[in-house]
């Protein structure tokens, strides 16, 4: 059943995607590149999240990676300290972050543009000040140890191809749940508001409502992402949820496409490809340090934003738009003429 | 239907409205008019509640509307159209057109769910429906075009068969004659009227005379914020203070 | 009230810096419309580079000379080839293009400078003055007084020359601008070689005291953007306000709570403060016609 003229899900390309994840590790076996791929998928939930947030909501968030690590501590904290189970974490996880942004946006919500934009990026520098400094219950800098594994029917879901399965198991909930919402009543919504929130509005549109359930949405997903981390690692610690990483996300949304839930998911893969990328070429010559993968992660979001503005994935579908919108006029044309001739 | 009551409405230091008043009855096609800054887009922005007047009031079928956040005013019943065009330029035009059908449906975490085994029968009624008003707009050929890719002429349809779906009892018209040519001129007012005959009211701010004077049953006339007069539009290319405005009181001179 | 004193001052000293950083992000910001958060950068390459050119042995007043012409020339370079090619782009955009600057500058800084803390003299004798109770360097009050010259300056700038009539005429109505002949392209790449000198001028003013290093950009500039918000942005009486609040809140935060809180607590009330006034203190300026 397909409706033409609607956006809609190319469910040919979830199956694709899907039996790419199968297939992954099938042929890349290292373990290094597993690891990779683990993390690109932890990584792809929270931009996914963030693109929804920016290309819908239209807002730009700075702090994301504060959602991130207090996914990944509520976990953490509760696994190790309180010893719950990790599967019982994970929705208080998902509900701590979503509560969190519920709160937040509602206070911020007569804020707008760069006061908006700074006002997250100040909860961002907020969150991982207090991961620092709450020693008492998130060990501080040194670190948070012991962190459980994940098991399943008794079987522990080792790092590695198991894990690897776990996180992209997730990836495609996310992905299919994201798609869904994009190409409903609210997805249309939704991109009503990032066109014109005035006319939004004067069609009955609850432009605050909408946006604030988009950015719970994305916080739950970096939260997701957070539990799913934590998991995964046997530590972790404040450092990897910092304005950085923050930075980090918003390169993956916008080398994708914020626009697109499928840019998204790209982007991530190519910013996590040019990571390992710049590691790789660092051990072989030593001038490159980690500090090269800085300056590529700045031009690559100097040169998106120049040439292209809306991202890789939504700037080449509309090169096949262009295509076939040229072949439809081509055939509008030939059919013209007979017409004319019959009048006459 | 409508009731304007002593509507004034103050930027700063900037007076746009100044104590205007007047009524629009159901069935009917009234026209707002007057010389530039008159303050008739002042007062639409008012009437769809982008922002509230400074004192008086608005109130529709009897409630008052004035102080409503905006997405409260069109579920009761009344839809706009804007000057400066707010299609959704990336979304296509029946896409725009099933926005406008955002607050008549429903859809449900179970309707929601069920997208994944395909498109939902929700979907397809509004999907028809929008078409179905693409239709009476003439828009239908163009039914899966980009809105960014459309022509003048077409956008202003496209606008006016949005606020439509939202299957208004009171539509308000900003200038959605700007900038057309003589027949695409002709067109619009074909259909204003078409669509005051399926029960809309419709409120229009205009510039175009030719429009206006034959499709209006009532003429409120605004300058410089204040209603300077309010009639049939024969009374109105007779009234003196109306001529005044429009031209000046260079044709007071000439006739000496 | 030793401790009170001394908190204050040091709130006075590092919100000088502040000031001067959000006063970067203004000029900028009231011309363009672009938040510049690469303007932390201004600052960290003002240090730097005064470090690099006097431990060459260049000598003091030279390198400071020298150290402002550089940056500013970077500052040209940036407007020059990245934000005019950005034109029209949404507001996002914009922002993602200076933080992408931002992170290769600071990137190609790691490089050429390392990740170590360097030294820079002070400009005079350094024995701190003590009095009330509280001490304070020559070095602060040179930071406090360069903040008041550059404050005085502007203002006499931006009011009494003509070029400064033609830039707040560029910010407040740029087409009316355009029309009488303002090119809206130069005043853009005034703004930022101004900008840059600004930053410049407060890298080499707190250089002595707070070592720079390859990373001191990010948070001067974040905390920079959050005082011209505070403030109200566009609005340059507004950026001095919100720099000097900024330093105090952080200077009683880390002296009353603890330093790592400091931090937490200054963004904190810098929150609040949103919360009661979304538009930022002072407002911000609405008769402009170029807009977000």
């Amino acid at each position: 059943m397909k409706l033409r003229g609607v956006q809609q899900t190319k469910w040919w390309g979830v199956v694709i995607f899907s039996l790419a994840i199968l297939a992954f590790p099938l042929v890349v076996t290292q373990s290094f590149f597993i690891t990779q791929a683990t993390f690109a998928g932890i990584y792809a939930i929270i931009a996914i999240g963030l693109g929804l947030l920016m290309g819908y909501a239209g807002q730009i968030s700075l702090g994301q990676a504060a959602f991130y690590g207090i996914g990944a501590y509520t976990t953490s904290v509760l696994t190790t300290t309180l010893g719950w189970s990790p599967w019982l974490s994970l929705p208080v996880a998902l509900l701590v972050s979503g509560l969190l942004a519920f709160v937040m946006g509602y206070t911020m919500s007569r804020l707008s543009g760069y006061y908006l934009a700074m006002a997250t990026l100040a909860f961002g520098i907020i969150v991982h000040t207090l991961l620092v400094e709450w020693k008492g219950i998130t060990m501080g800098a040194s670190g948070l140890y012991g962190i459980p594994q994940l098991s399943l029917f008794g079987m522990t879901i080792n790092q590695g191809v198991p894990y690897y399965f776990l996180v992209w198991f997730f990836v495609l909930i996310v992905l299919i749940l994201s798609l869904n919402i994009v190409h409903s009543r609210a997805g249309r919504a939704l991109r009503s508001i990032h066109d014109s929130e005035i006319a939004s509005s004067s069609m009955g549109v609850n432009t605050g409502q909408y946006k604030m359930q988009v950015f719970v949405l994305s916080a739950m997903f970096a939260g997701l992402a957070g539990w799913l981390f934590a998991h995964m690692s046997y530590s972790i610690s404040p450092s990897a949820f910092t304005f950085d990483a923050s930075i980090l996300f918003l390169a993956m949304v916008v080398l994708g496409g914020s626009g697109s839930v499928w840019g998204a998911l790209i982007g991530t893969l190519l910013i996590r490809l040019v990571g390992i990328t710049v590691h790789a070429l660092g051990e072989q010559f030593p001038f490159i340090t980690s500090d090269f993968e800085h300056v590529i992660y700045g031009l690559i979001l100097i040169l998106v934003v120049i040439f292209l503005p809306r991202g890789l994935f939504p700037t080449i579908t509309s090169w096949f738009d262009t295509a076939s919108i040229k072949r439809t006029k081509k055939k509008e044309a030939l059919a013209v003429v007979p017409v004319k001739r019959s009048i006459s | 239907m409508l009731q304007v009551n002593s509507v004034t409405k103050r930027f700063g230091g900037v007076i746009a409205n100044s104590d205007v008043s007047f009524t629009v009855d159901e069935g009917q096609i009234v026209g707002l008019i007057g010389p530039n800054g008159a303050g008739k887009s002042t007062m639409f922005n008012m009437i769809s509640s982008i922002f509230p007047p400074t004192e008086g009031s608005i109130l529709f079928c009897g409630a008052k509307i004035d102080k409503l956040p905006s997405y409260k005013v069109a579920p009761l019943g009344v839809s706009r159209t804007f000057q400066n065009l707010q299609v959704f330029k990336s979304m296509t035009v029946i896409e725009n057109v099933m926005v406008g059908q955002h607050m008549r449906t429903k859809q449900n975490v179970a309707g929601f769910a069920s997208m994944l085994l395909g498109i939902t029968k929700n979907e397809r009624k509004v999907y028809e429906e929008a078409m179905e008003v693409l239709q009476f707009f003439h828009l239908e050929s163009v039914f899966d075009q980009k809105a960014s890719s459309l022509s003048l002429g077409k956008l202003r349809l496209l606008e006016f068969a949005r606020a439509y779906a939202t299957r208004p009892k009171l539509l308000l018209l900003d200038e959605i004659a700007a900038g057309l040519n003589h027949s695409e001129t002709s067109e619009m007012s074909a259909l204003i009227k078409k669509v005051r005959d399926t029960g809309v009211t419709v409120l229009v701010v205009e510039h175009d005379m030719d429009l206006v004077m034959s499709i209006c049953d009532k003429l409120i006339v605004l300058d410089q914020g204040i209603k300077i007069a309010e009639g049939t539009p024969r009374e109105i290319q007779a009234d003196e203070a109306v001529i005044t405005a429009y031209l000046g009181a260079e044709v007071e001179e000439e006739a000496i | 009230m030793g401790d009170f004193l001394q908190f204050t001052l040091t709130g006075i000293t590092i919100g000088s810096i502040y000031a001067i950083v959000a006063l970067g992000f203004v000029t900028i910001y009231s011309v363009t419309k672009v938040i510049n958060l690469a303007q932390g950068e201004f600052v960290m390459l003002g240090g730097l580079t005064m470090f690099s050119l006097v431990s060459a042995g260049v000598p003091y007043w030279l390198s400071f000379i020298a150290t402002i012409f550089f940056v500013t020339m970077i500052g040209w370079l940036m407007e020059f080839i990245l934000v005019r090619r950005a034109k029209g782009a949404d507001a996002i955009s914009l922002i993602i293009l200076t933080i992408g600057t931002s992170i290769f500058i600071r990137g190609v800084s790691s490089m050429v400078w390392g990740k170590d803390q360097h030294r820079v003299d002070s400009f005079t004798d350094n024995t701190p003055i003590t009095f009330g109770g509280a001490s304070v360097t020559p070095q602060a009050i040179w930071v406090v007084l360069i903040m008041l010259l550059v404050v005085a300056l502007m203002y006499m700038f931006i009011d009494k020359t003509m070029i400064g009539k033609a830039f707040q005429a560029s910010s407040v109505n740029p087409i009316a601008a355009r029309l009488m002949g303002i090119s809206p392209t130069r005043m853009s790449s005034f703004s930022f070689v101004l900008s840059a000198a600004l930053g410049a001028i407060a890298g080499l003013a707190i250089a002595p005291i707070i070592f720079p290093a390859y990373d001191m950009g990010a948070m001067l500039g974040i905390k920079g953007f959050s005082a011209a918000i505070l403030g109200g942005l566009g609005s340059a009486p507004g950026a001095v306000i919100g720099g000097l609040l900024i330093g105090l809140f952080e200077s009683m935060g880390a002296g009353y709570v603890s330093s790592g809180m400091k931090d937490a607590i200054t963004f904190s009330i810098f929150l609040v403060i949103l919360l009661i006034r979304p538009n930022g203190i002072l407002g911000e300026k609405t008769i402009g016609k170029g807009g977000l």
